[in-house]
């Protein structure tokens, strides 16, 4: 007798490359020190801005580099999209039956806190709010898991890392992270690049003219003027880098706004014909 | 309580481009807040692009006018393009302090109040110098940083120059000035007149270092000031050209046979050909500012319909030799004396904030004959949008206790207790019943089930509510505030009467024409959005799924139904703006608009089904009923219609400000299906509390 596979689907990186990723401050300096201090820290930010890409470099960073002592671990980063039907037992583990008998399978968090590895949970406020007591048990001096159904106090592995990442304009009040969560974490914000450096970006991502990438850059700038005078979130970089990622492909460049931009942030026809509207304008 | 809608179906007929600007302006007004960074509301004006630009700068910045009579453009494509542009240009235009708004916009003038003479009075020639500077600083910027619009850009001032092209400037200071506007729309190789050709480079020099990068308006306004003296010099030269001033300012032809053209007002100078006293009169006059300024005078009041006809993308050209010389100044003046958004045409300018999404008809209870007359009413609903996007804001700063107290309200409402789902193939635990089932399945030979986990998911509230808000405009009447100290500081003079206004207006002139800008009051309307916005706010917390309605019209033909949020509809930055748009207009027609309502709340599936009325009054409009004196009529058939919406399930509850309500909602419905509220202010509270008892003892 076999049951499907529980949610959630995590994501497990082995890290063989090494991911591309522009720092635009010091926050990788900081990492860093949290990291050796085992700080658990919280990425704020908004949708598309680099917060997944800067974990995957950071760990890579700190698992994967030559003269690093954690090499040998075989998935530095287990990462978890938390969604609003997650529960701590998601987290966790479950038992599951096999044959005649039931068995343990440790959830993604129980798995990177035995193995050392780091845990990003993406959006972490999207959870049902039974995960904060996992969080905070793991995110004090404590460092340790409750798993109960098992019974067992689970030590964090020294290498162990929370990494937690939250739009704080993207959630409704009901989901707000609450304050006893937040101090226990270093966080850092996190914002759109400035155009010179998105622009870089795109071009590095997408593959796209250095002109088109600048002008994906400027589109993404004026477009978030836009953030919350009729759009929900500003457009990510994520978004411009997808629509460079068109235009490399053969498509126009407007169609490909259209569709990567445009389309993809509004159901609101004024909203998404101002936006193809900018687009237009800035395109060449 | 009714009130005809104004009607501006003419002015649709007459300014083609106007209803393509209603057509677009919200996603304009999106757009120029994308390019200039901050919020701003678009208003029409009739004036070709070029002419618009020698306007100064309106005192609110907040509004950009947009000119809309642009001509010679093909396709609709064009038109929009070119709206577009006049949207960058407004968008990324400057504002310097006595040059921008110098001259302040026309305040709202009170309805009843006869409106003022045109004062003749002249412009500084620095003024218009200074836009003419600008749209060449701006459409250099465009052409530096919006690759995607050169081409349009270069279609609206080619389209402005064809529009110039025949027009031939009378005086070399006319010319001079021609000249330079020419250049402004992107004409290069133009010669001056030969009494001032030598002038023109020097001109065009100086205009031209406007259109570098790093230019700012104050460098045009620096600019201006340059070219305008070097203009005033050339007025001062002795030319073999004879031109008079006059003590106003004015340049004049020479003397002749009067001009069907000649602008009202203005004395002309020179009598009866006496040209020495004309040339002596330039020797006193010239050195006064406005003496060239009146290159560019205002232009007559017959000539001001011309130039609006035919005003596009450049300067407006004289039509014909009958129209006095004048420059591309003339058409500033017709902008200028145009009424701006809210003072003059309101009804139409917001019947561009909502498009028509669909018409019904509906069957109406007469209850006289005992019988519905079918199909009587039509229904015309309209999807409400609107720019105010820091609505949401605004509620909040009015209520800050209040919105907590109500989300606190509603966050009782939510049940607590999870719900155990079983037999789910993923979940928190294992479904010990379904597993002692498994495993005697399998012991027994049989297929067993393998959803064996219990779920558990939190228990969810499952009600539809629609919200429905009387409209008419009776709800324009002022609430009875005091004043605050910025109304008692105003100038009585320049002052609305306000106590009695929403009477008056809708009294007398069926809708007000803007009730927003002539009272400065809050209005009954006023309060029943913020109830409405704290009822959405609070709900979006609740997760209760609503829809917030509004209904209006003028005649059984023309029943409006304004949707300002749809059931499922996110409470987005959209459906503020919505709230926000929402104005008193027209009648009070209740039945059909609780049909129409109820047939969209019967198609939600919750259990719980409610429509909550608001209204500030009995049902009313000019057909409802045989007797328009009697309001018998119109309350028997919106009982019956609530009626109609009980028997499909769906639960109602009528909430009036009218004190005098119980008279008419008693025989509209049960008592406990009403409630009337003695003041106004309460609504807000009222209407939370309302909804949470509806909703906690199950409607």
């Amino acid at each position: 007798m076999n049951t499907t596979s529980p949610s959630p689907q995590p994501r497990y990186s082995s890290l063989s490359d090494q991911p591309w990723y522009l720092p635009l401050g010091d926050e990788v300096e900081v990492f860093e020190a949290a990291y050796q201090a085992r700080l658990p820290v919280l990425l704020k930010g908004p949708t598309g801005c680099g917060k997944t890409r800067f974990v995957e470099y950071m760990a890579w960073r700190l698992f994967r580099q030559a003269d690093t002592p954690r090499r040998a671990l075989d998935v530095p980063l287990v990462t978890v999209a938390c969604h609003e039907d997650l529960t701590a037992t998601d987290l966790v583990g479950r038992y599951l039956l096999s044959n005649d008998a039931t068995v343990w399978r440790d959830g993604p968090l129980t798995g990177a806190v035995r193995s050392g590895a780091i845990c990003y949970l993406d959006e972490v406020v999207e959870a049902r709010k039974d995960t904060t007591v996992v969080i905070h048990a793991l995110t004090d001096h404590r460092r340790v898991l409750p798993i109960d159904k098992t019974g067992e106090l689970l030590d964090a592995h020294p290498d162990f890392l929370l990494v937690v990442s939250y739009n704080p304009g993207y959630q409704s009040a009901l989901k707000d992270m609450k304050p006893s969560t937040r101090q226990r974490f270093v966080a850092l914000d996190f914002d759109y690049p400035p155009p010179a450096q998105e622009a870089a970006i795109i071009a590095h991502e997408s593959g796209a003219e250095p002109a088109i990438a600048q002008a994906l850059a400027a589109i993404g700038l004026k477009v978030r003027h836009l953030h919350e005078h009729g759009l929900d979130d500003g457009v990510g970089t994520r978004a411009l880098v997808h629509a460079g990622k068109l235009i490399r492909g053969g498509i126009d460049s407007r169609r490909a706004c259209d569709v990567a931009i445009a389309r993809a942030l509004t159901e609101d026809a004024d909203v998404r014909r101002a936006i193809t509207d900018v687009c237009d304008v800035l395109l060449p | 309580m009714s009130a005809p809608e104004v009607s501006a179906t003419s002015s649709i007929a007459l300014d083609p481009g106007r209803a393509r600007f209603d057509a677009a302006h919200r996603a304009l007004a999106l757009f120029a807040q994308a390019i200039g960074q901050r919020p701003v509301r678009l208003a029409p004006s009739p004036a070709g692009a070029a002419s618009a630009w020698l306007r100064p700068m309106p005192v609110d910045s907040a509004t950009l006018r947009i000119a809309t009579g642009m001509r010679g453009l093909g396709t609709a494509a064009d038109h929009r393009a070119a709206l577009r542009i006049a949207v960058m240009r407004e968008t990324l235009r400057g504002n310097v302090p006595g040059f921008s708004s110098a001259t302040a916009p026309p305040r709202p003038r009170h309805p009843l109040r006869p409106a003022p003479p045109t004062p003749n009075s002249p412009r500084r020639l620095e003024q218009r110098l200074f836009g003419l500077l600008e749209r060449m600083r701006v459409d250099a910027v465009i052409e530096r940083h919006y690759p995607g619009a050169h081409a349009d850009l270069a279609r609206v001032q080619a389209c402005g120059l064809a529009q110039r092209g025949a027009y031939r400037p009378r005086g070399a200071l006319a010319a001079l000035i021609d000249g330079l506007v020419r250049a402004s729309l992107g004409e290069v190789g133009r010669r001056g007149l030969a009494d001032g050709e030598d002038l023109l480079p020097p001109i065009l020099s100086l205009a031209d270092t406007v259109r570098r990068p790093g230019a700012s308006a104050q460098h045009c306004a620096d600019t201006a000031c340059r070219i305008a003296l070097l203009l005033k010099g050339f007025a001062t030269r002795p030319r073999p050209q004879r031109m008079t001033f006059t003590v106003t300012g004015a340049m004049h032809r020479e003397p002749g046979p009067q001009m069907p053209g000649d602008r009202p007002g203005l004395t002309r100078g020179g009598g009866q050909g006496d040209d020495d006293d004309n040339q002596a009169d330039v020797g006193r006059r010239n050195t006064t500012p406005d003496a060239a300024d009146e290159a560019a005078s205002p232009p007559t009041a017959s000539k001001a319909q011309a130039v609006s006809d035919s005003a596009a993308g450049g300067a407006a050209a004289p039509a014909s030799a009958s129209v006095s010389p004048a420059d591309a100044d003339d058409a500033a003046e017709v902008v200028e004396d145009e009424p701006l958004p809210g003072t003059g045409t309101p009804a139409r300018w917001r019947a561009g904030a909502r498009s028509t999404t669909g018409t019904f008809l509906y069957d109406e209870w007469h209850h006289l004959e005992r019988s519905y007359l079918r199909a009587w009413c039509r229904v015309h609903e309209h999807r409400l949008r609107g720019t105010d996007f820091d609505f949401a804001q605004d509620v909040r700063k009015r209520y800050p206790d209040l919105m907590r107290a109500i989300r606190h309200r509603f966050a009782q409402l939510r049940p607590m207790a999870p719900r155990r789902v079983r037999g789910v193939a993923s979940g928190d635990d294992l479904d010990l019943e379904g597993m002692v089932a498994a495993v005697i399945d399998r012991r027994s030979g049989s297929a067993s089930d393998d959803r064996l986990h219990v779920r558990r998911d939190p228990l969810e509230r499952d009600v539809a509510a629609a919200f429905l808000l009387d409209m008419s405009a009776s709800t324009s009447l002022a609430l009875p505030e005091a004043p605050t100290s910025a109304d008692r500081s105003r100038d009585d003079h320049d002052s609305p009467p306000v106590v009695d206004a929403g009477t008056l207006l809708y009294g007398v002139y069926g809708s007000p024409p803007d009730a927003g800008n002539l009272i400065r009051r809050r209005r009954v309307i006023d309060v029943a959005k913020d109830s409405l916005a704290l009822m959405a706010d609070g709900l979006a917390t609740l997760g209760d799924t609503h829809a917030i309605y509004g209904f209006s019209g003028s005649g059984r033909d023309n029943v409006e139904f304004h949707i300002a949020k749809e059931f499922g509809e996110p409470v987005r930055r959209a459906v503020w703006a919505a709230l926000a748009a929402i104005e008193p207009r027209g009648s009070t027609r209740m039945g059909p608009a609780i049909r129409h309502a109820a047939a969209k709340l019967a198609r939600q599936p919750s259990p719980l089904r409610l429509l909550i009325l608001v209204s500030d009054g009995y049902p009313q409009d000019t057909d409802y009923g045989p007797d328009r004196n009697s309001e018998e009529y119109g309350i028997q058939d919106t009982a019956q219609a609530l009626r109609e919406a009980e028997r499909a399930g769906i639960a109602t509850f009528c909430v009036t400000i009218d004190p005098g309500g119980h008279d008419y909602l008693r025989r509209m419905c049960s008592p406990e299906r009403y409630r009337v509220i003695d003041d106004v202010a309460a609504l807000p509270a009222a209407l939370g509390e309302i909804y949470a008892g509806l909703t906690s003892r199950g409607g």
